[in-house]
């Protein structure tokens, strides 16, 4: 414990050597910690840059794509594309033991253009992560099962747009964390166009 | 610096009694409770000097996909879903705390079972967050045409400190527009004909505690 004793010196007393050395050894033997702190005693004067909401590139990270419209004809979980070499996707470290939380937040607007009746298609969502990403679309993906999101597109010729969110508190530690968009339909045929745009991916690290 | 003003000696000074207990019983003041930013340099403080948690807390609650939760289709008041399943979390908070809540899920209208009318058009879900019972988002009517939809709610809420519960609820409704008095009307009518189906349920709690 590092509270300190005091042993006052009272007049026409004798000042005992072994007193003083019990006040000198008591503070020779502190170590500041939380009892010696006035409470909320510290304000941001205080604290190092960034070591509550961090800054740095390790905390956080978002990938988007523009508005161009992007077609979607795939079947299969596709890594929204935005061009040969880049995908959407975030990439960070977690590691929960040292207090820190990752929370992940994936968007995209969706234009589906439905030329025909009674396909019935799905369009679906879902939040994959990867640590063996490199940013040049390959990589070993593991679907993130909960993030699912299917929103179904209305028959008769209606163009259906809207945009799917998905937000994720993500609870595996690694050093080397991707998370990507993927998209794909089921019930689809050709003659119908499916467009995609505007997408994100954004990783936000809490630390303390 | 400090409360504490050094009472220094000169040589051949008598060092007082009152001076060595003044200077002793200050001293042991400020480092008893009372060290403060005055004591640390700019900036001294760093990552690994604070509490875990000292600062932000999340908690999270959902379900997995392949445990989805019904709502229960016999009621349009706000519900919790079949055996409360809709998810919810219930903390202490150390200290008084701004809460920003997030919660996306997804939907699935069976509609295979029910009549075909322009009546079931008007079934629909709503959403909203609640924090110890007052909400802090609501989304729309979602109607049943869209059979599979999905929603995402953010909203944030100050607490003070100590016990609180954040849940995510809908309630299933038939939906009509009151022109003459701008409202929406809400009836039960219909809806036990349509089950829904609710998966991707997660509810994310962050607590900003500093």
């Amino acid at each position: 414990m590092s509270r300190i004793p005091t042993l006052d010196i009272n007049v026409g007393e004798t000042a005992e050597v072994a007193d003083i050395n019990t006040v000198l050894t008591a503070w020779n033997n502190v170590e500041i910690g939380a009892e010696n702190l006035r409470d909320e005693g510290l304000d941001r004067r205080s604290l190092a840059d960034g070591i509550v909401h961090p800054t740095d590139a390790d905390a956080h990270d978002l990938f988007q794509t523009s508005n161009e419209q992007l077609g979607l004809n795939a079947t299969s979980p596709t890594l929204i594309v935005i061009s040969s070499a880049e995908a959407v996707a975030a990439n960070l470290a977690l590691d929960q033991t040292e207090g820190e939380e990752l929370l992940v937040f994936a968007g995209c607007r969706y234009k589906c253009s439905h030329g025909g009746t009674g396909n019935n298609p799905i369009l679906n969502f879902q939040l994959g992560y990867a640590t063996d990403y490199t940013g040049t679309g390959t990589g070993t993906w593991t679907m993130i099962g909960d993030t699912a999101r299917d929103p179904s597109i209305e028959d008769g010729g209606v163009e259906n747009r809207g945009r799917v969110s998905i937000a994720h508190h993500f609870q595996t530690d690694g050093p080397d964390l991707t998370f990507g968009l993927f998209a794909w339909l089921t019930g689809y045929t050709s003659g119908q166009t499916y467009d995609l745009s505007n997408a994100t991916v954004f990783t936000r690290r809490l630390d303390l | 610096m400090w409360a504490y003003a050094p009472i220094l000696s000169d040589t051949q000074d008598a060092v007082l009694t009152e001076d060595w207990d003044l200077t002793f019983a200050v001293l042991a003041g400020v480092f008893n409770g009372g060290l403060d930013r005055d004591n640390f340099a700019d900036g001294a403080i760093v990552r690994d000097h604070i509490k875990k948690y000292a600062c932000n807390r999340v908690y999270s609650d959902g379900g997995s996909w392949a445990d989805p939760v019904s709502a229960d289709v016999g009621t349009t008041d706000w519900q919790n879903g079949d055996s409360d399943g809709l998810p919810s979390v219930s903390e202490e908070a150390p200290v008084d705390t701004a809460l920003v809540v997030h919660y996306s899920c997804a939907w699935t209208w069976d509609s295979s079972s029910g009549p075909t009318s322009t009546e079931q058009d008007r079934i629909c879900v709503q959403w909203r967050l609640v924090v110890n019972g007052t909400t802090i988002a609501k989304s729309g009517w979602s109607p049943l045409q869209r059979a599979r939809h999905h929603v995402y709610l953010v909203g944030a809420s100050p607490i003070e400190a100590g016990g609180y519960t954040v849940r995510a609820q809908m309630r299933i409704a038939r939906v009509t527009f009151n022109s003459a008095t701008s409202n929406e009307d809400i009836s039960s009518e219909g809806i036990g004909d349509f089950p829904l189906i609710v998966n991707g349920r997660e509810l994310i709690v962050i607590e900003k505690r500093r």
